[in-house]
C-alpha cells in the first residue's frame, strides 16, 4: 500500500483508458465534473455521485471563545463545512481492506495492470533471441509464441533459462563485451581463459565449434517449441470452447433484453392510444350525442347544454355582448381573484386597474361589493412596471436581490412571481440570468402591515419547499 | 442536486452526449475507487483531498447497560477540505 499523491489529472489516462475515449475529452470532462460539483454545492448544498458519496455543506453555528494570549472573548461566525460521506457499499470495501490486506493487495495489483497483449510478449522473446546474434530462430519462434498467451509465458521462462546458458559460448567471439549478467559474467571469463589459445592457433576450428553450437540451440529451441505447443493448443480450445458458450449465453441475454424493451414499447402504445381515444370521447362528447341524435330521431334537434363549456369562457362572451347585468361582472372578477390565488400570474392577466376601469361603465353597486370584498391578500397581483434587470451574480439568491432593491429579504416572492417563465422554483436560479425587478406598489412594500405580512408568509410556505 | 442532476449538468456544459458523460462518470468513478482501494491518496482541485486513514481499535461502553466492547481496527475514507474550498463556501448563507 503504497502512499501515493495522485493530483486530479494523474487519473485522467486511466479514465479514457477506461471509457474508451481521448484524453483530451476527458480532462474537459473531468474539469466540467469538479464546476459542476462546486456549482451544485453552491446550488443545493449538496452532491451525490453515484459509487463514491456524497459531498454536503454543513453549517456551523457562530460559537463564543477566548483568546488564550489576552484572555478575551470572541465570537467564531459561523461557517458552512464541506463535509464527505462515502457510500455504503464504498464504506465497507474500504473497511474489509485491514482484515486481508495482503491477499487483497495481491488481486488488486494483479487486476489493475492489464496482461502484457501477445504480439508484445512475442516482441519481448524476440528481442532476447536478437540480443544473442539469432536474428532467423528469433522470428520463427516469435511468430510460434504469438499463437497463445500460456505458450509464451511458458516459452519465456525457458527461453531464459537457455539464453543465460547460451550467453558465455556466444560472447566467444565478442570477448566479453557485453559483460551486463552478473552471474554469467565469471564463467564467460572462465570459457574465454579456456579457449582463447586454441582460438588464436587454430580460427578455423573454432569457426567449427560455433557452427556446432548454433545448430545445438536450434534443437534446443525447437523441442521447447514441440513440448509447449501441444499443451497449449489443447487449452486454447478450451479456452475457444468457454468463451463461445459465454458468447451464446449473452447473446441470449441481449435477445431477452430486447424482447422486454419490445414488449414495454408496445404496451405504453396501447395505453397512450387508449387515453387519447377516452380523452377524445370526453372532449367531443356533445358532439358525438348530437350526431347520435341526429342519426336517431332527425326530426328533434337537441341543443348541447351550455353548462358544458367553461363557466369564465361563457360569462366573458355576454360581457362582450352587454345582455348581461352587474352581477355576472362581479362573477368575472371572482374569477380573476381564483385565478390568482391558484398563482397563474402572468403578465397577460386582467389587471386590478383594468378592473376598476371597467366597472365604472356599469353599475356602481357592483364595484362597491367588489372593493369591500377583495383583501390584499386576495387582489390579483400583476407586474408591468419594471425598474431594472439584475443579473444573477455567483453566491446571490433570490432573497439577497430582494433586500438589495426593495430593502427586506423576505419580498423575494414578488420577484419570483414576477419572472416565474423563468424560475421553475426559487432555488434554482442561474448565474448569469437576468430577472426582471417588479417596480411594486407602496402598499406591498410596507411589511409593518399585518395584512401584507400574512400573505407575504403565506406566499414563503407555499413557494419555498 | 443527485447523480442524474450531475450528468444532465456536466453534459450541458461540455456539450457531450448524457450517454457519453455517464460513461465517463462511471469511469471516472470505478479509477477513483480503484486508487482510493489502494490506498492512494486523490487531490480534487479547489474541493480537497481524499484518502483511506486507519482508525485503532478502540473499547466502546454501552451507557446503559455498561457493557464494555471493542470496535476492531480498520480502515475509514477521510476527505479533508482544502483551503480554497473553504473559502468558497463559508460565505454561503442558506437562509438567503
Amino acid at each position: 500500500m503504497a502512499n501515493e499523491k495522485l493530483t486530479w489529472m494523474d487519473l485522467r489516462k486511466s479514465i479514457a483508458q477506461m471509457a474508451g475515449t481521448g484524453e483530451q475529452v476527458t480532462g474537459l470532462f473531468m474539469d466540467a465534473l469538479i464546476d459542476a460539483i462546486t456549482e451544485g454545492l453552491q446550488k443545493d448544498g449538496q452532491v451525490k455521485i453515484k459509487g463514491i458519496g456524497t459531498f454536503a455543506l454543513k453549517p456551523m453555528a457562530a460559537r463564543k471563545s477566548v483568546n488564550i494570549a489576552t484572555g478575551e472573548e470572541f465570537v467564531i461566525p459561523g461557517y458552512n463545512k464541506l463535509t464527505f460521506t462515502p457510500e455504503a457499499t464504498l464504506k465497507e470495501n474500504v473497511e474489509k481492506r485491514i482484515e486481508t490486506p495482503a491477499s487483497s493487495v495481491l488481486v488488486e495489483e494483479l487486476t489493475k495492470d492489464p496482461l502484457k497483449k501477445l504480439g508484445e510478449q512475442a516482441n519481448e522473446i524476440v528481442d532476447i533471441l536478437a540480443d544473442l546474434g539469432q536474428a532467423p530462430i528469433a522470428a520463427g519462434v516469435g511468430a510460434v509464441l504469438a499463437s497463445t498467451d500460456v505458450a509464451a509465458e511458458e516459452a519465456i521462462s525457458n527461453v531464459g533459462e537457455k539464453t543465460v546458458e547460451t550467453m558465455p559460448e556466444n560472447q566467444e567471439e565478442e570477448s566479453t563485451e557485453d559483460s551486463n549478467v552478473v552471474e554469467t559474467e565469471e564463467t564467460v571469463e572462465q570459457v574465454t581463459e579456456e579457449t582463447t589459445e586454441p582460438v588464436s592457433s587454430d580460427i578455423a576450428a573454432a569457426e567449427e565449434e560455433e557452427e556446432e553450437i548454433t545448430d545445438n540451440i536450434m534443437e534446443e529451441i525447437e523441442e521447447v517449441i514441440e513440448e509447449t505447443t501441444p499443451e497449449t493448443a489443447a487449452e486454447s480450445t478450451e479456452a475457444i470452447a468457454q468463451t463461445t458458450e459465454e458468447e451464446v449465453e449473452e447473446k441470449t441475454k441481449k435477445k431477452k433484453k430486447r424482447g422486454i424493451g419490445k414488449k414495454i414499447f408496445w404496451w405504453t402504445f396501447y395505453l397512450l392510444l387508449l387515453g387519447s381515444m377516452g380523452w377524445g370521447y370526453m372532449r367531443y362528447k356533445n358532439v358525438i350525442l348530437e350526431y347520435k341524435d341526429f342519426l336517431f330521431n332527425s326530426t328533434d334537434t337537441t341543443t348541447t347544454p351550455p353548462e358544458e363549456k367553461p363557466a369564465a369562457i361563457v360569462i366573458v362572451e355576454k360581457e362582450v355582448k352587454g345582455v348581461y347585468g352587474s352581477e355576472i361582472r362581479i362573477d368575472t372578477i371572482t374569477n380573476n381573484v381564483v385565478d390568482t390565488t391558484t398563482n397563474m400570474v402572468n403578465n397577460d392577466t386582467v389587471t386590478t386597474t383594468d378592473v376598476n376601469a371597467e366597472i365604472p361603465t356599469n353599475t356602481p353597486s357592483a364595484q362597491k361589493t367588489t372593493q369591500t370584498k377583495v383583501s390584499l391578500a386576495d387582489q390579483p397581483r400583476t407586474y408591468t412596471k419594471f425598474r431594472c434587470t439584475e443579473r444573477v451574480a455567483k453566491n446571490s439568491r433570490l432573497a439577497l436581490i430582494s433586500k438589495k432593491h426593495y430593502g427586506h429579504i423576505d419580498l423575494w416572492v414578488f420577484i419570483y412571481e414576477a419572472n416565474r417563465d423563468q424560475i421553475k422554483t426559487p432555488s434554482s436560479i442561474e448565474i448569469g440570468q437576468e430577472l426582471r425587478i417588479p417596480d411594486l406598489d407602496d402598499k406591498y412594500l410596507n411589511l409593518k402591515d399585518p395584512e401584507l405580512r400574512k400573505l407575504v408568509d403565506k406566499l414563503i410556505k407555499e413557494y419555498d419547499k | 442536486m443527485k447523480n442524474k442532476d450531475l450528468i444532465q449538468h456536466i453534459a450541458k456544459s461540455t456539450s457531450l452526449s448524457k450517454t457519453r458523460t455517464e460513461e465517463l462518470l462511471e469511469a471516472t468513478v470505478a479509477v477513483l475507487q480503484r486508487e482510493l482501494l489502494d490506498g492512494k491518496t486523490v487531490q480534487l482541485p479547489s474541493l480537497g483531498t481524499l484518502e483511506m486513514k486507519r482508525r485503532n481499535a478502540r473499547v466502546i461502553v454501552h451507557p446503559k447497560t455498561k457493557v464494555a466492547t471493542e470496535v476492531p481496527e480498520k480502515m475509514q475514507l477521510n476527505f479533508k477540505p482544502n483551503q480554497a474550498a473553504k473559502d468558497m463556501f463559508k460565505q454561503i448563507n442558506k437562509e438567503g
